[in-house]
């Protein structure tokens, strides 16, 4: 995972540039920079439960968007921590498909130092780019 | 940021006039004195000149003393819309709908509760679920959640939670019209279904504060507000429609984006998408925006509900002999339909407010009888530790569409806060200087430290003195209780 936080974009919220090699890879950095506001101790996090996923959008970065926001719906409608293990990113035609297997466990308040809810991702400076052989995104969370 | 391009039109109004940037169609002006403008940030500038681009704007773009950026609209931003001709968006009104803020006058004097704030504050912790995750105690069937959308406050108070008497004193009697549930989301419904009566993190918070005598500024209005006694106890709510209206915003922000084309309609950024009002986006996102405002509604009634039998259960007193009533419940974050009397001889606009408060003067329609003299309370939020204020709203906010601040407005980002300030620690000095608060996260509460806001006091007085607030009286917290 691959992702600093970026000033000077919004001071009421988090803004975050992503990195990775591949499109799979800057998606789990797009989870890792999503989780590093919401808990501090996400290694702790247990794969005990497994919820499977399937997306597609005509823009990558609407893609971004839909993944990081099944993280947040998950939060709120069942109490879960989930991260992203298993993520098949395909295009075909027009069309970006993603198929991800989330896995975790329910908020335990206990066990989890859990930090600030994030609220939505924004579409502010949301971004996916290719530049050279890297994929690099930038977003906003509304904290 | 330096204060460039700014023609100056009042003492405490800043116009940047709309040759600024292109598609600007009204200019934007700035409440604010000088030197609480030159804290602004250049993004928040940048995003109320984006604003000034939207389709049937009228008058300005306006930013209030409190703003800052956010993203699309700043937050303290305001803009008024001729729905005819026109559009909604719902970054103008941001994820959190209906994040508000509601104010609670006790008959009880610091004297009475000096040896119980902990206790309160640890019982009020233990009852209003707060930070990520959080369970409300109330899952609703299918049908009774369309009713609670509907209904909003109304619908607690029918199933038990607070009186009748309450609806008077919440904005809008606690129930917008043309909420539609049909509108809803599933995904909406799944966010927020269990959610009901939670708190949530962030700058969301429930303070204890006491109104000290020699905070009072206008001894007469704050008499007519409820506040009789030297020392009186105070509750101040402050959350919002939690992940329900979050996820309201995340769907139809995301539809207008792709729909904005068939509109012939372009801007600068895609956090200010919009439809015409009264299109049939425009309508169903309007109806499902209702849904939220209630829902937020609802859900301070429901924390309020449990408050109440927090004190009650301490003092061994009814709510009513504890003399707990609302002073007064504003939204920060709508869009509404309003009449505005002074603009075009009574035209409706659609006035979009993102962290901003309606702000009646008295005799204006929609206020309760007791304000019809003083004007509508208007609660400004601070930090956990500079305290808060209660203003009255006045007849010189028309040139803000009676439009005034909600907060204090961060200086500093949340990462520039948690590098300055530990939480524990705040924690500890805060208790020092008579303040007791218990959180839910302690990297939470260092980025809501004091100084990664305005100064309150500068705020209150840039509201002042460009006339959009009359200040009644500064709230001093001795309990927090923190998402």
């Amino acid at each position: 995972m691959n992702f600093e936080i970026l000033e000077g974009i919004t001071q009421a919220d988090a803004a975050f540039r992503i990195y990775g090699r591949d499109l799979k890879e800057l998606f789990r950095s797009g989870a890792g920079a999503l989780f590093s506001v919401m808990i501090s101790n996400a290694d702790c996090v247990k794969r005990a439960i497994e919820k499977k996923v399937e997306l597609e959008n005509e823009s990558i970065d609407l893609l971004l968007h839909d993944f990081l926001q099944e993280i947040i719906f998950f939060k709120d409608s069942e109490s879960l921590i989930l991260f992203p293990e298993a993520i098949d990113i395909a295009e075909s035609g027009n069309t970006y498909k993603l198929k991800c297997s989330f896995q975790g466990e329910g908020i335990d308040v206990k066990k989890h130092q859990l930090k600030i809810d994030v609220k939505a991702v924004t579409f502010h400076n949301l971004k996916v780019e290719k530049i050279r052989n890297e994929w690099t995104g930038t977003f906003v969370l509304d904290v | 940021m330096k204060i460039t391009n700014f023609d100056k039109i009042d003492n405490c109004v800043f116009e940047i006039p709309n040759t600024y940037k292109q598609g600007m169609l009204v200019p934007a002006r700035i409440y604010s004195t000088e030197e609480l403008l030159s804290t602004m940030d250049d993004a928040a500038i940048d995003q109320i000149t984006n604003v000034a681009m939207l389709p049937g704007i009228q008058k300005y773009a306006i930013l209030l003393p409190d703003g800052h950026s956010g993203y699309g609209f700043p937050i303290g931003g305001v803009a008024a819309i001729d729905p005819e001709h026109g559009v909604i968006s719902p970054g103008g009104i941001g994820f959190d709908i209906n994040c508000g803020i509601r104010l609670i006058a006790t008959s009880l004097t610091l004297d009475d509760i000096k040896h119980d704030i902990k206790r309160l504050v640890n019982d009020i912790y233990k009852n209003v679920p707060c930070g990520v995750g959080a369970k409300g105690g109330l899952s609703l069937t299918d049908s009774k959640f369309d009713d609670a959308m509907i209904k909003g406050a109304v619908w607690a108070v029918e199933n038990g939670y607070g009186a009748k008497e309450d609806l008077e004193y919440i904005e809008e009697n606690g129930c917008m019209e043309k909420a539609n549930p049909a509108s809803v989301s599933a995904k909406a419904r799944d966010r927020g279904r269990n959610q009901l009566g939670t708190l949530g993190s962030g700058n969301h918070f429930l303070e204890i504060q006491v109104a000290r005598k020699e905070n009072i500024f206008d001894a007469k209005i704050a008499l007519q507000f409820g506040i009789t006694k030297d020392n009186q106890i105070l509750i101040m709510i402050h959350c919002g429609s939690r992940g329900f209206g979050h996820q309201v915003a995340s769907d139809y922000l995301k539809r207008f984006i792709t729909i904005m084309p068939k509109y012939n309609i372009s801007l600068p950024d895609r956090e200010l998408a919009a439809a015409p009002f009264y299109s049939k986006d425009g309508q169903e996102y309007f109806e499902a925006m209702n849904c939220a405002i209630n829902i937020a509604f609802l859900n301070r009634q429901l924390i309020m509900h449990r408050v109440f039998e927090v004190f009650s259960d301490v003092f061994k007193k009814s709510p009513h002999d504890l003399g707990l009533r609302i002073i007064y419940d504003v939204c920060h974050n709508t869009a509404k339909l309003e009449k505005h009397g002074d603009y075009k001889s009574g035209k409706l606009l659609l006035v979009h407010r993102k962290g901003a408060t309606h702000a009646f003067p008295g005799k204006m329609q929609g206020l309760p009888s007791k304000y019809r003299d003083t004007g509508q309370p208007v609660i400004i939020g601070g930090s956990m530790e500079s305290g808060a204020y209660l203003l009255a709203g006045s007849e010189k906010a028309v040139d803000t569409f009676y439009s005034t601040v909600h907060g204090s407005g961060r200086v500093l980002s949340r990462t520039q806060a948690r590098k300055i300030f530990c939480g524990n620690l705040l924690q500890k000095q805060l208790e020092e200087k008579g303040i007791f608060i218990r959180t839910a996260s302690f990297p939470g509460l260092a980025e809501e430290a004091g100084d990664a806001y305005k100064d309150i006091d500068d705020v209150v007085l840039a509201t002042k003195e460009s006339g959009l607030s009359k200040p009644v009286v500064k709230l001093i917290p001795v309990g927090n209780v923190k998402g």
